[in-house]
Protein backbone atom coordinates (compact mmCIF):
# COMPACT_ATOMS: atom_id res chain seq x y z
CA UNK A 1 0.00 0.00 0.00
CA UNK A 2 1.24 3.52 -0.75
CA UNK A 3 2.98 4.99 2.26
CA UNK A 4 3.60 8.50 0.96
CA UNK A 5 1.07 11.23 1.50
CA UNK A 6 0.67 11.76 -2.24
CA UNK A 7 0.27 8.07 -2.83
CA UNK A 8 -2.43 7.85 -0.20
CA UNK A 9 -4.29 10.82 -1.66
CA UNK A 10 -4.09 9.30 -5.14
CA UNK A 11 -5.42 6.05 -3.72
CA UNK A 12 -8.28 7.91 -2.04
CA UNK A 13 -9.14 9.72 -5.25
CA UNK A 14 -9.13 6.38 -7.07
CA UNK A 15 -11.41 4.85 -4.44
CA UNK A 16 -13.78 7.78 -4.71
CA UNK A 17 -13.68 7.51 -8.47
CA UNK A 18 -14.56 3.83 -8.22
CA UNK A 19 -17.39 4.78 -5.89
CA UNK A 20 -18.73 7.36 -8.28
CA UNK A 21 -18.36 4.98 -11.20
CA UNK A 22 -20.27 2.26 -9.39
CA UNK A 23 -22.90 4.81 -8.40
CA UNK A 24 -23.28 5.88 -11.99
CA UNK A 25 -23.47 2.29 -13.20
CA UNK A 26 -26.13 1.52 -10.66
CA UNK A 27 -28.14 4.55 -11.68
CA UNK A 28 -27.89 3.59 -15.32
CA UNK A 29 -28.97 0.03 -14.56
CA UNK A 30 -31.88 1.32 -12.50
CA UNK A 31 -32.99 3.64 -15.28
CA UNK A 32 -32.91 0.75 -17.72
CA UNK A 33 -34.71 -1.44 -15.19
CA UNK A 34 -31.86 -3.91 -15.34
CA UNK A 35 -30.30 -5.73 -12.38
CA UNK A 36 -27.02 -4.33 -11.19
CA UNK A 37 -24.61 -7.26 -11.16
CA UNK A 38 -22.56 -6.13 -8.15
CA UNK A 39 -25.71 -5.60 -6.13
CA UNK A 40 -26.94 -9.08 -7.06
CA UNK A 41 -23.61 -10.65 -6.16
CA UNK A 42 -23.43 -8.96 -2.79
CA UNK A 43 -27.00 -9.93 -2.01
CA UNK A 44 -26.19 -13.53 -2.85
CA UNK A 45 -23.21 -13.50 -0.51
CA UNK A 46 -25.22 -11.85 2.25
CA UNK A 47 -28.22 -14.11 1.88
CA UNK A 48 -27.06 -17.07 4.06
CA UNK A 49 -25.85 -14.68 6.78
CA UNK A 50 -29.15 -12.86 6.67
CA UNK A 51 -31.06 -16.13 6.97
CA UNK A 52 -28.96 -17.20 9.94
CA UNK A 53 -29.41 -13.88 11.70
CA UNK A 54 -33.11 -13.85 10.87
CA UNK A 55 -33.49 -17.26 12.52
CA UNK A 56 -31.57 -16.17 15.58
CA UNK A 57 -33.54 -12.92 15.78
CA UNK A 58 -36.83 -14.79 15.45
CA UNK A 59 -35.84 -17.19 18.20
CA UNK A 60 -34.71 -14.26 20.33
CA UNK A 61 -37.95 -12.45 19.61
CA UNK A 62 -39.90 -15.54 20.71
CA UNK A 63 -37.95 -15.70 23.95
CA UNK A 64 -38.39 -11.95 24.49
CA UNK A 65 -42.11 -12.22 23.79
CA UNK A 66 -42.45 -15.09 26.20
CA UNK A 67 -40.44 -13.19 28.84
CA UNK A 68 -42.57 -10.10 28.29
CA UNK A 69 -45.69 -12.27 28.56
CA UNK A 70 -44.40 -13.75 31.79
CA UNK A 71 -43.55 -10.31 33.11
CA UNK A 72 -47.01 -9.09 32.16
CA UNK A 73 -48.64 -12.04 33.90
CA UNK A 74 -46.50 -11.49 37.00
CA UNK A 75 -47.33 -7.79 36.99
CA UNK A 76 -51.02 -8.61 36.63
CA UNK A 77 -50.69 -11.16 39.41
CA UNK A 78 -49.13 -8.59 41.73
CA UNK A 79 -51.82 -6.08 40.86
CA UNK A 80 -54.57 -8.64 41.52
CA UNK A 81 -53.00 -9.65 44.83
CA UNK A 82 -52.97 -6.01 45.89
CA UNK A 83 -56.58 -5.70 44.75
CA UNK A 84 -57.61 -8.83 46.70
CA UNK A 85 -55.88 -7.47 49.79
CA UNK A 86 -57.58 -4.11 49.40
CA UNK A 87 -60.98 -5.71 48.85
CA UNK A 88 -60.47 -8.06 51.79
CA UNK A 89 -59.73 -5.09 54.02
CA UNK A 90 -62.71 -3.24 52.64
CA UNK A 91 -64.91 -6.30 53.13
CA UNK A 92 -63.74 -6.71 56.71
CA UNK A 93 -64.41 -3.03 57.39
CA UNK A 94 -67.90 -3.31 55.91
CA UNK A 95 -68.67 -6.43 57.97
CA UNK A 96 -67.45 -4.59 61.02
CA UNK A 97 -69.65 -1.62 60.25
CA UNK A 98 -72.65 -3.88 59.63
CA UNK A 99 -72.13 -5.67 62.94
CA UNK A 100 -71.74 -2.37 64.72
CA UNK A 101 -74.86 -1.08 63.04
CA UNK A 102 -76.85 -4.09 64.26
CA UNK A 103 -75.50 -3.71 67.78
CA UNK A 104 -76.24 -0.02 67.89
CA UNK A 105 -79.73 -0.57 66.52
CA UNK A 106 -80.43 -3.11 69.28
CA UNK A 107 -78.97 -0.72 71.82
CA UNK A 108 -81.17 2.08 70.59
CA UNK A 109 -84.29 -0.06 70.89
CA UNK A 110 -83.20 -1.10 74.38
CA UNK A 111 -82.55 2.48 75.40
CA UNK A 112 -85.95 3.60 74.17
CA UNK A 113 -87.68 0.76 76.02
CA UNK A 114 -85.80 1.31 79.27
CA UNK A 115 -87.63 3.39 81.86
CA UNK A 116 -84.62 5.14 83.43
CA UNK A 117 -81.98 7.31 81.85
CA UNK A 118 -79.22 5.41 80.15
CA UNK A 119 -75.85 6.78 79.18
CA UNK A 120 -74.30 5.01 76.25
CA UNK A 121 -70.65 4.09 76.59
CA UNK A 122 -68.04 2.41 74.51
CA UNK A 123 -65.67 -0.18 75.92
CA UNK A 124 -62.19 1.13 75.27
CA UNK A 125 -60.13 -1.37 77.19
CA UNK A 126 -60.57 -4.78 78.71
CA UNK A 127 -58.58 -7.25 80.69
CA UNK A 128 -55.98 -4.74 81.78
CA UNK A 129 -55.43 -6.75 84.96
CA UNK A 130 -55.40 -10.48 85.34
CA UNK A 131 -56.48 -10.01 88.94
CA UNK A 132 -59.69 -8.25 88.22
CA UNK A 133 -62.42 -8.86 85.66
CA UNK A 134 -63.06 -5.32 84.56
CA UNK A 135 -63.43 -3.15 81.50
CA UNK A 136 -62.86 0.53 80.87
CA UNK A 137 -65.60 2.65 79.34
CA UNK A 138 -65.25 6.05 77.70
CA UNK A 139 -67.52 7.84 80.16
CA UNK A 140 -66.57 9.49 83.42
CA UNK A 141 -67.86 11.87 86.03
CA UNK A 142 -67.99 14.68 83.50
CA UNK A 143 -70.66 12.66 81.72
CA UNK A 144 -72.56 12.02 84.92
CA UNK A 145 -71.20 8.61 85.78
CA UNK A 146 -70.89 7.95 89.47
CA UNK A 147 -69.36 5.33 91.70
CA UNK A 148 -71.39 2.08 91.88
CA UNK A 149 -73.52 2.97 88.87
CA UNK A 150 -74.90 -0.12 87.16
CA UNK A 151 -73.82 -0.99 83.64
CA UNK A 152 -76.05 -2.98 81.32
CA UNK A 153 -76.44 -3.99 77.71
CA UNK A 154 -79.54 -5.02 75.79
CA UNK A 155 -78.60 -8.62 76.61
CA UNK A 156 -78.39 -8.08 80.34
CA UNK A 157 -76.38 -7.04 83.34
CA UNK A 158 -72.71 -6.19 82.90
CA UNK A 159 -71.56 -5.02 86.28
CA UNK A 160 -70.92 -1.96 88.37
CA UNK A 161 -68.70 1.09 88.13
CA UNK A 162 -65.97 0.93 90.75
CA UNK A 163 -63.60 3.66 89.65
CA UNK A 164 -64.62 6.94 88.02
CA UNK A 165 -62.31 9.31 86.22
CA UNK A 166 -63.15 12.56 84.44
CA UNK A 167 -63.74 10.88 81.11
CA UNK A 168 -63.32 7.15 81.68
CA UNK A 169 -64.58 4.67 84.22
CA UNK A 170 -63.72 1.16 85.33
CA UNK A 171 -66.56 -1.33 85.40
CA UNK A 172 -66.31 -4.43 87.54
CA UNK A 173 -67.82 -7.31 85.63
CA UNK A 174 -70.21 -9.82 87.12
CA UNK A 175 -67.62 -12.51 86.58
CA UNK A 176 -65.21 -10.87 89.01
CA UNK A 177 -64.88 -12.69 92.28
CA UNK A 178 -65.90 -9.61 94.26
CA UNK A 179 -69.11 -9.09 92.27
CA UNK A 180 -72.44 -10.18 93.64
CA UNK A 181 -76.02 -9.52 92.66
CA UNK A 182 -79.29 -10.54 94.21
CA UNK A 183 -81.05 -12.71 91.64
CA UNK A 184 -84.14 -14.78 91.10
CA UNK A 185 -85.24 -17.51 88.78
CA UNK A 186 -87.68 -15.85 86.44
CA UNK A 187 -89.95 -18.90 86.09
CA UNK A 188 -90.20 -20.07 89.70
CA UNK A 189 -89.25 -16.80 91.51
CA UNK A 190 -86.59 -18.59 93.56
CA UNK A 191 -84.12 -16.20 95.17
CA UNK A 192 -80.40 -16.48 95.39
CA UNK A 193 -77.17 -14.52 94.94
CA UNK A 194 -75.12 -14.58 91.73
CA UNK A 195 -71.40 -14.23 92.21
CA UNK A 196 -68.39 -14.24 90.00
CA UNK A 197 -65.60 -16.70 90.49
CA UNK A 198 -63.08 -15.62 87.87
CA UNK A 199 -64.44 -18.10 85.39
CA UNK A 200 -66.65 -17.37 82.38
CA UNK A 201 -69.70 -18.62 84.28
CA UNK A 202 -71.28 -17.34 87.50
CA UNK A 203 -72.50 -19.21 90.48
CA UNK A 204 -75.92 -18.66 92.01
CA UNK A 205 -75.93 -19.81 95.61
CA UNK A 206 -78.00 -19.50 98.74
CA UNK A 207 -80.74 -21.38 96.91
CA UNK A 208 -83.06 -23.39 99.05
CA UNK A 209 -82.35 -27.10 98.75
CA UNK A 210 -85.91 -27.87 97.61
CA UNK A 211 -86.31 -24.84 95.33
CA UNK A 212 -87.73 -25.36 91.85
CA UNK A 213 -84.81 -24.70 89.61
CA UNK A 214 -83.58 -26.46 86.51
CA UNK A 215 -81.15 -26.05 83.70
CA UNK A 216 -82.28 -23.49 81.16
CA UNK A 217 -84.08 -21.28 83.66
CA UNK A 218 -83.56 -17.57 83.14
CA UNK A 219 -82.03 -15.66 86.01
CA UNK A 220 -82.78 -11.95 86.49
CA UNK A 221 -81.73 -9.41 89.06
CA UNK A 222 -83.99 -9.36 92.10
CA UNK A 223 -83.50 -5.70 93.00
CA UNK A 224 -82.60 -6.66 96.57
CA UNK A 225 -80.03 -4.42 98.18
CA UNK A 226 -81.01 -1.44 96.07
CA UNK A 227 -77.93 -1.52 93.90
CA UNK A 228 -79.10 -3.35 90.80
CA UNK A 229 -82.54 -2.62 89.39
CA UNK A 230 -84.98 -5.50 89.40
CA UNK A 231 -85.61 -7.65 86.32
CA UNK A 232 -82.39 -7.22 84.40
CA UNK A 233 -81.32 -10.51 82.78
CA UNK A 234 -78.29 -12.01 84.49
CA UNK A 235 -77.99 -15.35 82.76
CA UNK A 236 -79.33 -18.81 82.31
CA UNK A 237 -78.97 -21.88 84.56
CA UNK A 238 -76.49 -24.33 83.08
CA UNK A 239 -76.51 -26.95 85.79
CA UNK A 240 -77.38 -27.48 89.41
CA UNK A 241 -74.42 -28.04 91.69
CA UNK A 242 -74.99 -30.71 94.34
CA UNK A 243 -74.82 -29.58 97.90
CA UNK A 244 -74.87 -31.52 101.12
CA UNK A 245 -76.52 -28.90 103.35
CA UNK A 246 -79.76 -26.99 103.33
CA UNK A 247 -78.81 -24.92 100.35
CA UNK A 248 -77.76 -25.62 96.82
CA UNK A 249 -76.06 -23.70 94.07
CA UNK A 250 -76.40 -23.40 90.31
CA UNK A 251 -73.95 -22.59 87.58
CA UNK A 252 -75.14 -19.66 85.51
CA UNK A 253 -74.02 -18.71 82.03
CA UNK A 254 -74.12 -14.89 81.86
CA UNK A 255 -76.47 -13.26 79.36
CA UNK A 256 -73.77 -10.81 78.40
CA UNK A 257 -70.86 -12.08 76.38
CA UNK A 258 -68.15 -10.29 78.26
CA UNK A 259 -65.48 -11.27 75.80
CA UNK A 260 -67.34 -9.49 73.01
CA UNK A 261 -68.48 -6.47 74.93
CA UNK A 262 -68.08 -3.29 72.87
CA UNK A 263 -70.89 -0.99 73.88
CA UNK A 264 -72.80 -0.70 77.12
CA UNK A 265 -75.12 1.66 78.99
CA UNK A 266 -74.61 3.21 82.38
CA UNK A 267 -77.80 3.55 84.34
CA UNK A 268 -77.62 7.11 85.56
CA UNK A 269 -79.54 7.49 88.83
CA UNK A 270 -82.27 10.10 88.81
CA UNK A 271 -81.09 13.20 90.63
CA UNK A 272 -83.00 14.16 93.75
CA UNK A 273 -84.71 17.55 93.37
CA UNK B 1 -5.06 -14.42 4.77
CA UNK B 2 -6.39 -14.36 8.30
CA UNK B 3 -6.75 -10.59 8.13
CA UNK B 4 -8.60 -10.80 4.81
CA UNK B 5 -10.97 -13.41 6.23
CA UNK B 6 -11.67 -11.23 9.25
CA UNK B 7 -12.31 -8.22 7.00
CA UNK B 8 -14.66 -10.23 4.78
CA UNK B 9 -16.48 -11.73 7.75
CA UNK B 10 -16.78 -8.35 9.47
CA UNK B 11 -18.31 -6.56 6.52
CA UNK B 12 -20.62 -9.45 5.65
CA UNK B 13 -21.83 -9.92 9.20
CA UNK B 14 -22.32 -6.17 9.60
CA UNK B 15 -24.35 -6.14 6.38
CA UNK B 16 -26.49 -9.04 7.51
CA UNK B 17 -27.03 -7.44 10.91
CA UNK B 18 -27.87 -4.14 9.26
CA UNK B 19 -30.52 -5.76 7.09
CA UNK B 20 -32.02 -7.95 9.78
CA UNK B 21 -31.52 -6.28 13.12
CA UNK B 22 -30.99 -2.53 12.83
CA UNK B 23 -34.65 -1.60 12.66
CA UNK B 24 -35.56 -3.88 15.58
CA UNK B 25 -33.22 -2.46 18.13
CA UNK B 26 -34.02 1.24 17.97
CA UNK B 27 -33.47 3.34 21.06
CA UNK B 28 -35.26 6.70 21.42
CA UNK B 29 -36.13 6.59 17.72
CA UNK B 30 -32.52 6.04 16.61
CA UNK B 31 -31.33 2.86 14.98
CA UNK B 32 -27.73 1.73 14.85
CA UNK B 33 -25.74 1.55 11.64
CA UNK B 34 -23.65 -1.57 11.95
CA UNK B 35 -21.76 -0.88 8.74
CA UNK B 36 -20.67 2.57 9.89
CA UNK B 37 -19.67 1.16 13.26
CA UNK B 38 -17.68 -1.68 11.74
CA UNK B 39 -16.07 0.67 9.23
CA UNK B 40 -14.87 2.94 12.03
CA UNK B 41 -13.67 0.04 14.15
CA UNK B 42 -11.89 -1.68 11.29
CA UNK B 43 -10.38 1.53 9.92
CA UNK B 44 -8.75 2.24 13.26
CA UNK B 45 -6.78 -0.98 12.79
CA UNK B 46 -5.87 -0.42 9.12
CA UNK B 47 -3.84 2.06 7.14
CA UNK B 48 -5.78 4.89 5.41
CA UNK B 49 -5.94 3.30 1.98
CA UNK B 50 -7.10 -0.03 3.38
CA UNK B 51 -9.52 1.86 5.60
CA UNK B 52 -10.89 3.63 2.55
CA UNK B 53 -11.15 0.32 0.71
CA UNK B 54 -13.00 -1.22 3.62
CA UNK B 55 -15.30 1.81 3.67
CA UNK B 56 -15.95 1.36 -0.03
CA UNK B 57 -16.84 -2.30 0.55
CA UNK B 58 -19.08 -1.39 3.47
CA UNK B 59 -20.78 1.27 1.37
CA UNK B 60 -21.28 -1.23 -1.41
CA UNK B 61 -22.84 -3.72 0.96
CA UNK B 62 -25.09 -1.06 2.48
CA UNK B 63 -26.15 0.26 -0.91
CA UNK B 64 -26.86 -3.27 -2.11
CA UNK B 65 -29.06 -3.90 0.88
CA UNK B 66 -31.12 -0.75 0.46
CA UNK B 67 -30.94 -0.69 -3.33
CA UNK B 68 -30.59 3.05 -3.87
CA UNK B 69 -28.13 5.93 -3.72
CA UNK B 70 -25.03 3.89 -4.44
CA UNK B 71 -22.96 7.01 -4.92
CA UNK B 72 -23.92 8.46 -1.54
CA UNK B 73 -23.18 5.27 0.37
CA UNK B 74 -19.93 4.50 -1.46
CA UNK B 75 -18.39 7.95 -1.18
CA UNK B 76 -19.45 8.68 2.39
CA UNK B 77 -18.26 5.30 3.69
CA UNK B 78 -15.02 5.46 1.69
CA UNK B 79 -14.23 8.86 3.16
CA UNK B 80 -15.19 7.64 6.61
CA UNK B 81 -12.86 4.67 6.35
CA UNK B 82 -10.01 6.71 4.97
CA UNK B 83 -10.25 9.57 7.46
CA UNK B 84 -10.81 7.30 10.45
CA UNK B 85 -7.75 5.24 9.49
CA UNK B 86 -5.78 8.47 9.08
CA UNK B 87 -6.62 9.35 12.68
CA UNK B 88 -4.30 6.60 13.76
CA UNK B 89 -1.31 8.50 12.47
CA UNK B 90 -2.66 11.95 13.42
CA UNK B 91 -4.29 11.92 16.79
CA UNK B 92 -5.48 8.47 17.67
CA UNK B 93 -4.24 6.92 20.83
CA UNK B 94 -5.64 3.72 22.14
CA UNK B 95 -7.69 5.41 24.75
CA UNK B 96 -11.39 4.68 25.26
CA UNK B 97 -12.30 8.37 25.32
CA UNK B 98 -10.42 9.19 22.12
CA UNK B 99 -11.94 6.13 20.49
CA UNK B 100 -15.41 7.15 21.67
CA UNK B 101 -14.96 10.72 20.42
CA UNK B 102 -13.70 9.48 17.06
CA UNK B 103 -16.62 7.10 16.74
CA UNK B 104 -19.12 9.81 17.69
CA UNK B 105 -17.73 12.27 15.18
CA UNK B 106 -17.40 9.55 12.53
CA UNK B 107 -21.14 8.97 12.36
CA UNK B 108 -21.88 12.68 12.14
CA UNK B 109 -19.29 13.14 9.41
CA UNK B 110 -20.47 10.12 7.43
CA UNK B 111 -24.16 11.01 7.56
CA UNK B 112 -23.32 14.64 6.76
CA UNK B 113 -21.38 13.65 3.65
CA UNK B 114 -24.15 11.30 2.61
CA UNK B 115 -26.72 14.08 3.02
CA UNK B 116 -24.63 16.43 0.88
CA UNK B 117 -24.46 13.85 -1.90
CA UNK B 118 -28.07 12.77 -1.66
CA UNK B 119 -30.11 15.51 0.05
CA UNK B 120 -33.43 13.79 -0.63
CA UNK B 121 -33.80 12.68 3.00
CA UNK B 122 -35.57 14.63 5.72
CA UNK B 123 -32.94 16.89 7.38
CA UNK B 124 -35.06 17.40 10.53
CA UNK B 125 -35.29 13.66 11.06
CA UNK B 126 -31.57 13.28 10.37
CA UNK B 127 -30.59 16.04 12.81
CA UNK B 128 -32.96 14.83 15.55
CA UNK B 129 -31.78 11.23 15.36
CA UNK B 130 -28.11 11.85 14.68
CA UNK B 131 -26.94 12.41 18.28
CA UNK B 132 -28.50 9.20 19.57
CA UNK B 133 -27.41 7.28 16.52
CA UNK B 134 -23.86 8.56 16.98
CA UNK B 135 -23.78 7.33 20.56
CA UNK B 136 -25.29 4.01 19.52
CA UNK B 137 -22.77 3.57 16.71
CA UNK B 138 -19.91 4.66 18.91
CA UNK B 139 -20.72 2.02 21.50
CA UNK B 140 -21.00 -0.67 18.83
CA UNK B 141 -17.80 0.57 17.22
CA UNK B 142 -15.93 0.31 20.51
CA UNK B 143 -17.14 -3.24 21.03
CA UNK B 144 -16.28 -4.14 17.44
CA UNK B 145 -12.85 -2.55 17.79
CA UNK B 146 -12.06 -4.71 20.80
CA UNK B 147 -13.34 -7.86 19.10
CA UNK B 148 -11.59 -7.24 15.77
CA UNK B 149 -8.35 -6.27 17.45
CA UNK B 150 -8.43 -9.45 19.45
CA UNK B 151 -9.22 -11.48 16.37
CA UNK B 152 -6.44 -9.87 14.38
CA UNK B 153 -3.81 -10.37 17.04
CA UNK B 154 -1.28 -12.76 15.59
CA UNK B 155 -0.14 -15.59 17.77
CA UNK B 156 3.35 -15.06 19.11
CA UNK B 157 5.88 -17.82 18.49
CA UNK B 158 6.47 -19.79 21.64
CA UNK B 159 9.83 -19.37 23.32
CA UNK B 160 12.21 -22.27 22.89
Amino acid sequence: MPQSRTGRIVALVLLLAVGMLLGALHKRAAERRQPFFIEQAIRSVLSPFQSAIHSVARAGSGVTKSLRGRKRVMRENRRLRREVLRLSKENAALREERAENLRLRASLDFKQDYPTELLSARVISRGASRWRHAVTIDRGWRDGVGHADVVVTPRGLVGQVFDVGPSVSQVLLLTDQSSGVGALIQRSRVFGVCRGRHTPNLVMDYIDKDADIKAGDIVVSSGDGGVYPKGIPVGRVVRIEPSGGLLKAAEIRPSVRFGQLEEAFVIVPEKAD
Amino acid sequence: MRKAAIVFFAVTLAGALQSQMADRIGVFGANPDFLIAVTMAMALLLDPVMGGLFGLAAGLVHASIVGFSFGGFLISRTLLGYITASLRSWVFQENPFVLLAAALLGTIFCEGVYFLIDPSGNPVSLISQLPMQSVYNALIAMACYALIKRAMREERPQAA
